[in-house]
């Protein structure tokens, strides 16, 4: 059935819009005019919670909420008369009155839009008394976030996308009227609930309210203590996100620059997490390969993003033996670095130091989890250490946020940097790993290494398009040499619920399943640049499978050093000293 | 493998009894029932409130949360929206004073600060002896009989100081009006 056209009047002009458009965009859309909006994020929360979008509508006796009210026929609206602009200010000022104005300091006052929003509307002083008496308590419960309920507008950005894109429901509103908070379950913070500290709400929150558990002091210190040996590893959809800091235009390739970057910064060695991404898809590959031919448990779930791995423990604790038993490729770094990289370079495990810069909130979290201390346990008998001298695989987290942040501070310019190398042997990679970053990528590295390995022959075309793209969930049907294996791809965890729940009901038909925590996979992480691109996901993809294509090896099998590794120090993929060092076990974290 | 409470969702810490299970299974199963196959919440609320002492205590929540099918932050959101549910411990008679205009204009000040000194603790607090918490309401409905209090289920109007000590008694000893 054809929509209907509806004729609409604003600002004295007549358009033509679709039934069931909203005001905000027939202004926006159709009108070219830019109505302001703070708590709005299409298709995610369209809640009139802020009343910044008022409009005066001819015939209607209050104004009304742009991003709610529907165009109707003949109707009349008018976005900037002064009483439209006295309301937004008023309503601005509104928030302000208990809103913390310590803008000077905040960590988001460079993109918070709250503050540009009074600056646009003029807002000047705030004639309403503070009312809240106290501040209101930190939540420093999370290793990844915190939450400063004074900077929140109340405008449920966060908590809709935690319910609707990511499936958890973690926060909501509590209480009512002048004394609402967003909070958690008997408010006991995001550490002691299902938060799956994935940081969308961090990325949606239009102020200073949620940010990262922040670890620059940890790296400067590390840097500065000339006993200790640091390294920096870095995921790949860093490297595709972090020029935008800078303001380079976005989807900017800058692995050169940043190498560089964090070279100037100290680090003693520049390594790359693409290094064990490939070391994963070894692993994770031929424990495919394993389970297909010795009838294991099918379908083999991919375990690389953290937050995806804790919402399962909590949600899907039953179907725990589908997922891959592989570390994710941050922790199996710090293992090697810790094990294979010391005993070769002959220096004492104890010196060094792993800091990881990754597009993701919930990697803090994995790296504290209580059983990523491979290293340490492989060290312990051969050096007889005591069990309070443990150390932790990987010691520190950066997003690419506060990476960007430690450059700044370093007054380093990062644009006119020259490009430079990472650090062998742990910084060569391959074009299978680079893809790891964007949704479906690790996918596509697992098939060029089991196609070849399978197959023992070689890849014509080594690009599965099917795979790629930013859709919720892809599934493809890939031939092997005559036998077809199944895949399916989910990013962000509303459509890994999906996936997940055949799963659980035995009904799945597929063989191999990737699932990425964060809409569009790391690339769209928590840690990640906060853009107002809509488009910024594609072109960060655009630019990693562009790095993928420019990459003389494509395949994990081929990496030299991983060849290398494999010969000199584990033997075998998914050997018994692999396992040992490169695998890890779940728990279940469900309430009941 | 263990892991310390601090990853763990709330509510695991403390597991309720086989018994509790069973009686929230049942509370909200009737429940579904008795409203053709939808849910009331606020029904299960009170429900609940009878059975653990006026109080919505956290486990029990995260258990019901599992059954009606939400998640534990939103159930909580409704309590919370509710200034007559409560999840933290209060007496064994919550006395809900009207503290809206109409009573306020008959009297009910001095209502309220009769009832200070009577229970001898403020409002949102509890008796040492753990038989009253003092709570100040929103409009009960019954202006005709202002100034007005309700102290559990029952409703008492047309106050005045004096009539207090008789009414806190024949609830302590476990009447009603």
């Amino acid at each position: 059935m054809e929509t209907r056209m509806l004729n609409v009047r604003i600002n004295g002009r007549d358009y033509q819009v679709p039934d069931g458009t909203t005001i905000l965009k027939a202004a926006r859309e159709y009108a070219k005019i830019d109505v302001p909006t703070l708590c709005y994020l299409e298709g995610i929360s369209e809640e009139g919670a802020c009343a910044i979008c008022v409009v005066e509508v001819k015939g209607a006796r209050n104004l009304q909420r742009a991003c709610v009210v529907k165009v109707g026929e003949g109707m009349e609206v008018w976005t900037n008369t002064s009483r439209v602009r006295e309301a937004r200010k008023l309503n601005v000022e509104l928030l302000l009155a208990n809103h913390p104005k310590d803008c000077l300091m905040c960590e988001k006052s460079q993109i918070c839009d709250l503050r540009e929003l009074a600056s646009e509307l003029g807002v000047r002083e705030v004639e309403f008394p503070r009312t809240r008496t106290d501040l209101l308590p930190l939540d420093n419960t999370s290793l990844s976030l915190v939450r400063d309920p004074n900077k929140c507008v109340l405008c449920r950005r966060c908590v809709n996308v935690c319910a609707k894109v990511q499936s958890v429901y973690a926060i909501d509103i509590m209480g009512r009227g002048s004394n609402s908070t967003v909070s958690t379950f008997l408010d006991a913070g995001l550490g002691n609930v299902e938060c799956v500290n994935c940081g969308q709400c961090l990325l949606v929150c239009p102020t200073g309210a949620i940010t990262e558990r922040s670890e620059i002091p940890d790296v400067w210190k590390a840097l500065g203590d000339p006993d200790k040996i640091v390294v920096v590893e870095t995921a790949p959809a860093v490297r595709v996100a972090i020029g935008e800091e800078f303001g380079m235009p976005d989807g900017t390739q800058a692995t050169g620059k940043m190498a560089a970057a964090l070279r100037s910064l100290g680090f003693d060695k520049v390594f790359d997490t693409d290094f064990s991404a490939d070391l994963t898809i070894m692993e994770e590959g031929f424990e495919l390969i394993g389970r297909i031919k010795n009838g294991g448990t099918l379908p083999l779930i991919t375990s690389c993003s953290p937050g995806w791995i804790k919402f399962a423990e909590t949600f899907f604790p039953k179907v725990m033996d589908h997922v891959s038993t592989c570390k994710s490729p941050q922790q199996m770094f710090g293992t090697v670095t810790k094990t294979y990289w010391a005993e070769k370079m002959g220096i004492d495990p104890r010196k060094i130091v792993v800091v990881s810069v990754m597009p993701c909130t919930a990697k803090k979290f994995e790296k504290e989890r209580p059983e990523m201390k491979t290293a340490f346990h492989y060290w312990q008998e051969k050096l007889g250490l005591k069990d309070e001298e443990s150390f932790k695989d990987v010691d520190c987290v950066l997003t690419t946020r506060e990476a960007a942040q430690m450059i700044r501070e370093a007054g380093i310019d990062f644009a006119s940097l020259p490009d430079e190398d990472f650090d062998k042997p742990l910084g060569e990679s391959t074009g299978a790993a680079v893809i790891f970053g964007a949704t479906g990528g690790v996918m596509e590295a697992a098939l060029r290494t089991a196609y070849e390995v399978i197959t023992t022959k070689s890849l014509a075309k080594l690009d599965f398009e099917d795979v790629r793209g930013l859709e919720g969930i892809k599934s493809a049907d890939v031939d092997i040499d005559g036998m077809t294996l199944k895949v399916a791809i989910a990013n962000g965890r509303g459509n890994a619920r999906v996936l997940m729940e055949q799963v659980q009901k035995g009904e799945s038909p597929y063989h191999f399943i990737e699932i990425m925590c964060c809409p569009g996979g790391c690339l769209g992480g928590g840690g990640q640049p906060i853009s107002d691109n809509p488009d910024i996901k594609k072109r960060r993809a655009e630019a990693i499978y562009r790095e993928d294509a420019g990459k003389p090896i494509r395949k994990s099998h081929e990496n030299p050093e991983v060849k290398e590794i494999y010969k000199d120090f584990l033997g075998e993929p998914n050997s018994e000293k692999a396992h040992h060092l490169l695998h890890t076990e779940y728990c279940d974290r469900s309430c009941e | 493998m263990e892991l310390d409470n601090v990853t763990r969702p709330v509510g695991q810490a403390q597991p309720l009894s086989d018994e509790d299970r069973r009686f929230l299974r049942e509370l909200v199963e009737t429940n579904r029932i008795e409203h053709h196959g939808r849910l009331s919440y606020m029904d299960i609320m009170f429900d609940l409130e009878h059975r653990y002492g006026n109080s919505l205590p956290g486990p029990v929540l995260g258990e019901v949360a599992r059954l009606v099918g939400t998640s534990p932050a939103q159930l909580n959101g409704f309590v919370t929206f509710y200034t007559m549910l409560s999840t933290a411990p209060r007496g064994k008679h919550v006395v809900r004073v009207c503290t809206s205009g109409p009573c306020h204009v008959s009297g009910a000040p001095a209502i309220l600060s009769s009832l200070r000194q009577l229970l001898g603790v403020g409002i949102g607090e509890t008796t040492p002896d753990g038989e009253f918490t003092l709570e100040g309401s929103s409009c009960l409905g019954i202006c005709g009989v202002s100034p007005a209090l309700m102290i559990d289920d029952d409703a008492y109007g047309n106050l005045t100081p004096e009539d207090l000590p008789r009414i806190l008694d024949t609830k302590r000893a476990g009447g009603a009006q």
